[in-house]
């Protein structure tokens, strides 16, 4: 029998520089490594000794695409570390400017790095030709997310409005009746991809493993709640996210390290994780895509994560307009900017557009920061790429070459991987230094 | 004229560059008629490595092959653009270079585990290879790319203000929150061109467009301490996104041995 070898170097349209490594035996794969090569930068390291203030900008540099959840899951769980807590305006905006991303995440990603797949092109760019109207809907929707972003975040890439305890400004009356519109017409454009994603020919393949999503059984959260398991049904805190559950081991070919659950259970956490174990809680236009695209949940093909992407897009939409129509009634108060900090330490689980993203510090009692930990949604999903390829493989044995070539990219796109996040995924506990 | 070959290249850091020129949604088609992206990872499979007209590179270098990437990269391209405070400055994890690498290394690894991933200090572009241009702000400023590739398509050449962020701050009448309010900004060293983002938003300049020309950074200090700021609040404000920016290390490095002796900047012989 001979040994076929692919080594996708540098995967493309992708953030971040990921290779994928498979032997194939027959029809087994006998080694398969994902190998994330993007260089170290070690944030959890030189965030120690910051400001907790300051670390909101500094831990957003994670990662560009979900910048904003990191600068959320930073300020949520800093301020929980030094007993600030938020009104529930505060709280509302968060949201909104966390959906400006989804919306902006999902899009890139269904618009712009998966759709040229299915549709048989290297990319965007080159779709230009031959579907001008769709690929102007995508860049339209693109900016209109962005837009939501900039007006909240102040930006469209690393907000620079949030700060513990809130906003530095608010937008006016006028600002949010323009943003509304622009929303209604994402929503539309929101139905032109579905329309367009339920023709789309997406590889049949089900690998059931254990998903992890942020439940707090009442609404489909994305910044606060408890970490629900999907198969298990088992429920658990943020604060105990390390204690008998999740557990990291560094692999020598990769900088990202690599998790597992309950003593070494594969798992995980995306949009389509979201929506299974959520979905009761989408708004109704949601519910109506999961009809359209004829899906049963719960769903186990890692492919229909953009199908949970376009579900998002439009639930994301729907939320954002709500809470938009109530500020525009009720224009948003200024914020209180006077507290006083404690000592302590704060824990949160949130979803960042990938997937469960955790973040964990302990500041002191002059606000300096004595411990960082974030678990990236990419970190949780290395282990899960590798078993999907083992199961997948011997499925594969009637494709050619450049086909098993072209699955195994697709998949490694499916689930959406920020590598420059997941590097930094390796934990620097600055206290066992002495 | 035949359209210039450009590549965006990304080494590391959060690839926010490259995505902000993804989000030029409004100028992204016109800008294709008028240039060929013959290399752009991020974004499309078939991507061919030079020669590029104009190489955009983002990202900071960390290990040595990535030391070697960049030289070749060099090689094939005739105009090499420094794009984002990492490839300009180093970026956030520069600030790595201020301590002790290794220890840092070895708490995450262990001794022997720490072998893997070789101390290396964090290094911007321009300490490798020759750079032409400078593109500042973290992301990129997409407005200040667009210009510069107007520029080289009518053949001139791009050139930054030389004025604080407090210029377009005043410009704006903004309320100034140093001055007023006692909250640390870094405006009056930092180079313009964000259109006083987030002084703006009520929030103090961060620094990320690094130092102005000839920027006065003992009487930033000054101002900084006088406003109530300590010494370990003055060297965390102007050490964050440009650790290899000549002017923030040359002053850096001189005060804080003044401070204390012990303080030391990261060894670059131990690979």
């Amino acid at each position: 029998m001979t040994v076929k070898k692919f080594h996708l170097e540098h995967i493309c349209r992708v953030e971040g520089h990921g290779n994928l490594l498979v032997e194939i035996d027959g029809n087994k794969s006998k080694n398969v490594e994902m190998q994330i090569v993007e260089g170290t930068r070690f944030f959890e390291g030189f965030a120690v000794g910051r400001k907790y203030d300051e670390a909101i900008n500094i831990m957003s540099r994670i990662c560009a695409i979900c910048s904003t959840s990191h600068q959320l899951s930073a300020v949520e769980a800093l301020e929980r570390s030094v007993s600030i807590v938020p009104s529930d305006q505060v709280h509302e905006f968060r949201v909104l400017l966390d959906h400006g991303e989804n919306l902006q995440s999902h899009i890139l990603h269904v618009g712009m790095l998966a759709l040229p797949d299915f549709l048989g092109y290297d990319g965007v760019i080159q779709m230009v030709p031959k579907y001008p109207n769709e690929v102007k809907l995508i860049l339209r929707m693109k900016r209109i997310a962005n837009d939501l972003q900039a007006l909240i975040g102040g930006r469209e890439i690393h907000p620079v409005n949030i700060r513990p305890g809130g906003f530095g400004n608010y937008p006016t009356t006028r600002q949010l009746e323009e943003m509304k519109d622009k929303l209604v017409e994402f929503k539309k454009g929101t139905q032109t991809i579905a329309d367009l994603y339920a023709t789309l020919d997406i590889p049949q393949f089900k690998n059931k493993t254990e998903q992890l999503a942020v439940y707090d059984g009442k609404t489909y959260p994305f910044i606060r709640g408890d970490i629900k398991s999907l198969l298990s049904g088992k429920i658990t805190p943020p604060e105990d996210y390390k204690k008998d559950f999740i557990k990291e081991e560094v692999k020598p070919y990769s900088t990202a390290k690599f998790s597992t659950i309950n003593d070494g259970e594969i798992y995980y956490v995306s949009p389509l994780a979201r929506v299974n174990i959520n979905s009761k809680f989408l708004t109704d236009d949601a519910k109506a895509l999961i009809k359209q695209f004829g899906m049963k949940l719960p769903d186990f093909n890692p492919f229909n994560n953009n199908l949970a992407r376009v579900i998002e897009l439009m639930h994301c939409a729907d939320e954002a307009i709500e809470i938009l129509d109530k500020y525009i009634m009720k224009p948003p108060k200024e914020d209180n900017k006077n507290f006083r900090i404690k000592a302590g330490t704060g824990t949160i689980a949130t979803e960042a557009p990938r997937g469960l993203l955790n973040h964990s510090y302990d500041v002191n009692k002059e606000g300096i920061i004595q411990r960082v930990d974030v678990i990236t949604p990419t970190a949780h999903n290395t282990n899960k790429i590798e078993d999907d390829v083992v199961k997948f493989t011997p499925k594969l044995t009637d494709m050619k070459d450049d086909e098993i070539e072209l699955f195994f990219n697709m998949l490694v796109r499916s689930y959406d991987p920020c590598i420059s996040c997941s590097t930094h995924a390796i934990t620097i506990d600055l206290r066992r230094t002495k | 004229m035949a359209k210039p070959q450009i590549g965006i290249v990304g080494f590391t850091g959060c690839a926010g560059c490259q995505l902000s020129l993804l989000d030029l949604e409004d100028e992204l088609l016109d800008l294709l008629n008028l240039v060929d992206i013959i290399d752009f990872r991020m974004a499309m499979t078939g991507n061919k490595e030079g020669p590029y007209d104009i190489l955009f590179v983002e990202g900071s270098i960390v290990n040595d092959k990535q030391e070697e990437e960049i030289k070749e990269l060099r090689k094939k391209a005739t105009v090499l653009v420094a794009m984002g405070s990492c490839a300009c400055f180093g970026g956030v994890q520069a600030m790595r270079n201020y301590r002790d690498d290794k220890k840092i290394r070895e708490a995450a690894y262990g001794k022997e585990g720490a072998k893997n991933f070789p101390v290396f200090q964090v290094k911007p572009i321009n300490k490798v290879v020759d750079v032409d241009h400078y593109l500042l702000e973290c992301p990129v400023n997409k407005y200040e790319f667009l210009d510069f590739v107007k520029y080289v398509l009518i053949g001139g050449t791009p050139k930054l203000p030389n004025l604080p962020v407090c210029h377009q701050c005043k410009a704006l009448e903004n309320r100034c929150i140093f001055l007023e309010d006692n909250i640390i900004c870094m405006g009056p060293v930092i180079q313009a061109g964000c259109g006083a983002l987030c002084p703006s938003h009520g929030m103090p300049c961060d620094g990320c467009r690094g130092s102005t020309l000839e920027a006065a950074y003992q009487q930033q200090v000054d101002l900084m301490i006088k406003k109530g700021a300590s010494v370990q609040d003055v060297s965390r404000f102007v050490l964050k996104y440009n650790g290899e920016d000549p002017q923030v290390k040359d002053f850096l490095l001189k005060a804080w041995q003044e401070q204390d002796k012990n303080l030391q900047y990261g060894e670059e012989e131990e690979k």
